[in-house]
């Protein structure tokens, strides 16, 4: 018998450890000596009783690492997502990294028209509906911004839509502090109680500190509510180095960690043991545009440096480098994804969102997210790494008389392996042979990606919601929505 | 389960042991061979190919079913008459002279089994003469040249010419395969039919025979 080999999770590294020590103790020595603004009233209580100094006048807190390093303590390492269904979804626990769909987007690509457009109620059905069906996206983005309802609901206009078309948990965020009783309340509708959506959690929300160093009423309130329901709180400092964070990519990282360990601090002062999720860094500004490129490779190695800095304090974490600055799914849009997916992917980074996005994470693509799926799909192959399999790993070169001892087709081996062993990708990826492609009609993949969407929108059928449950749903968010003076909402 | 129903969905689930077993039973109980291979080992190898080309199967489990046939066929050989054996018809193959690339010829060779051809593989390396001469000794229906290198490709209008002086140009469709190989020169060459992959060079076969 041979001694058993482990199979080796293939990961990468960008910071030793000293120097992500280093950037932890600097980020303590901002919040003791910088102090962060916090503009929550709510907020500022909490800090001042759990030992901060905060100046009224100005609104800085200043945290002592004291304060910091005791919160850390009680912040979960691992978190587990359910789905709908209430069945476990991903888990938060290392290095098993998860890929989920953008959010907010506030145009999407119109592939007939072949221009960004704004999208309405029935582009926000559909995206949803196509990540449901996607294998290798795991979870919701908040999707689209859509122009035919009141943007004082689109919040939960959002939830509404992914309970009702999808059973993947999912992300979200408010657009205004009333807007997170609003979610929870449909939450809780699928859950059936508060006590329910706690233990078993179905969403998670964005709480992005605004660089540098400051905590808005809104996201504030939020992080709060979060603790107070046991919502996990992914904590998403983005600095733009050189213009909200400093030039330098690890002084932008020690503001990030600066504004995440605030965010832990506020959250731990709540309950301690809410779930956090580190939930990436700072992204480049593009000096020549004004631009904030998130597939700058220096976007991507920051917020992969970032996640490490989280990975070394025992905190899930999180990265939106998965998406694409171009403006439609072009070659930049294939070339930037799959650097931005397969290097977190490489760092182990426990959610990879933004699949489907482009411009910015300001657009979605339906062919993108098509195409990103089969880029996801490759991603996980190679987190699986190489497993020795087998008494002997090669087998079949010790076994007489396979087929005419030319080939290795006919092996059991081969039969046995050849499907778990490879990944197989398409429609969008193209295998085939010239002649064949050319048969087919010569298409890109975009094009491709195209007749894959069409194809999946006509024949997919996410698992339909309890009627009961739907009704309430109905119920609820119409009775939302009546408020801002629309009383019959698109498509119900 | 009828027992022709049987041997069908077993070629089908790529389980040799029990074609060759029940195809034993059934030449026991009298069924007639042509019934077996009709109604179904030639339907289960259609389903197959069926499946293949919709990227249903992959390629060894179509050859899993492939190599249960022949199971089968080993069995039938001694009672069936050669024009039965061989009725879809007779293929020389081989990879061409000053090439050594054998697999993608080897997949074709056992596909075009699995179709029912009686198929004879020269193997690599094969020189112009050696083409012909089993074309004519085998009265082939069908002549399959593989070549990876383009200069090796080279080979196959020599081929082609050859069967012309030989005389029996008119009597063998002529088909190329491999990287060297392309519809168009195909068509500049003189051959029948160039095969993209494995499945299309049996589709091409099947179209030669009339099938």
């Amino acid at each position: 018998m041979t001694k058993e080999i482990k199979t080796k999770r293939p990961l990468v590294s960008l910071l030793s450890t000293e120097f992500i020590e280093r950037i932890i103790e600097e980020a303590k020595d901002v919040l003791e000596e910088t102090g962060v603004w916090v503009e929550n009233e709510e907020g500022l209580e909490l800090l001042g009783n759990g030992s901060a100094r905060v100046d009224r006048g100005t609104g800085k807190v200043f945290i002592p690492r004291r304060l910091v390093e005791e919160s850390l303590k009680s912040v979960p390492s691992s978190i587990k997502t359910y789905d709908r269904n209430g069945n476990p979804s991903m888990n938060f626990d290392g290095n098993n990294s998860y890929f989920c769909s953008g959010g907010d987007a506030i145009k999407v690509w119109d592939s007939d028209l072949g221009q960004l457009r704004r999208p309405v109620t029935e582009d926000q059905i559909n995206y949803v509906k196509l990540v449901d069906a996607l294998d290798n996206i795991d979870a919701q983005g908040a999707a689209l911004v859509v122009t035919d309802v009141p943007k004082e609901i689109m919040d939960r206009y959002q939830i509404f839509h992914f309970l009702r078309y999808s059973t993947k948990p999912h992300y979200a965020g408010t657009h205004s502090k009333e807007g997170f009783q609003h979610i929870k309340d449909l939450l809780v509708t699928i859950r059936g109680s508060d006590k329910a959506l706690r233990d078993k959690p179905l969403d998670w929300f964005s709480i992005c500190p605004s660089p540098p160093l400051r905590w808005s009423d809104l996201i504030c309130h939020d992080l709060i509510r979060c603790a107070q329901n046991g919502i996990p709180a992914v904590i998403t400092p983005m600095p733009l180095a050189g213009t909200t964070g400093p030039i330098t990519m690890g002084g932008s990282i020690v503001q990030a960690t600066a504004e995440h360990l605030s965010g832990v601090v506020i959250s731990q002062l709540v309950s301690r043991g809410a779930p956090i999720v580190w939930g990436t860094g700072p992204i480049a500004f593009d000096m020549r545009f004004g631009t904030t490129p998130f597939s700058a490779i220096e976007s991507i190695m920051m917020s992969m440096a970032c996640c490490e800095v989280g990975k070394y304090l025992g905190i899930p974490t999180r990265t939106y480098a998965g998406c694409s600055d171009a403006k439609c799914p072009d070659s930049q849009a294939g070339l930037e994804t799959g650097i931005g997916t397969i290097l977190p992917a490489l760092a182990g980074i426990d959610l990879i969102i933004n699949s489907g996005m482009l411009n910015f994470e300001s657009a979605q693509s339906f062919e993108k997210l098509v195409i990103d799926n089969e880029i996801c799909g490759m991603a996980r192959r190679l987190m699986q790494g190489i497993t020795p399999r087998g008494e002997r790993l090669a087998e079949d070169l010790f076994t007489e008389g396979l087929y005419e001892g030319k080939h290795f087709l006919l092996s059991p081996t081969t039969m046995k392996w050849f499907s778990e062993e490879f990944f197989y990708p398409g429609p969008v990826i193209s295998r085939e042979d010239d002649q064949t492609w050319m048969e087919k009609g010569s298409t890109t993949a975009e094009q491709r990606a195209k007749e894959e969407v069409k194809r999946i929108l006509a024949t997919h059928e996410p698992e339909p919601l309890d009627k009961d449950v739907d009704r309430e749903l109905v119920r609820i968010m119409t009775k939302d929505a009546e408020k801002y003076g629309i009383s019959r909402l698109p498509l119900l | 389960m009828d027992l022709l129903e049987s041997i069908k969905e077993s070629i089908i689930g790529m389980d040799r042991e029990k074609v060759v077993e029940l195809t034993r039973k059934a030449l026991d109980e009298g069924i007639k061979p042509e019934k077996l291979l009709d109604e179904a080992l030639t339907p289960g190898m259609d389903i197959v190919g069926e499946e293949y080309e919709k990227n249903i199967r992959f390629i060894p489990e179509m050859l899993m079913s492939a190599e249960a046939l022949r199971g089968a066929m080993e069995l039938l050989k001694p009672t069936l008459t050669k024009s039965e054996l061989s009725k879809a018809g007779k293929v020389v193959m081989g990879t061409v002279e000053g090439d050594i690339h054998d697999i993608g010829k080897q997949i074709v060779c056992m596909m075009l089994e699995g179709a029912g051809f009686e198929v004879y593989d020269l193997g690599i390396d094969i020189p112009v003469d050696k083409f012909v001469e089993k074309v004519k000794q085998e009265k082939a229906d069908i002549v399959g040249m593989s070549a990876f290198l383009t200069t090796t490709g080279l080979r196959f209008p020599e081929v082609v010419e050859a069967l012309q002086e030989a005389g029996i140009r008119e009597q063998v469709k002529v088909m190329i395969g491999g990287a060297a190989a392309s519809g168009e020169y195909a068509e500049t060459i003189g051959a029948d039919g160039y095969g993209a992959n494995a499945g299309a060079a049996v589709k091409l076969a099947k179209s030669f025979v009339g099938k």
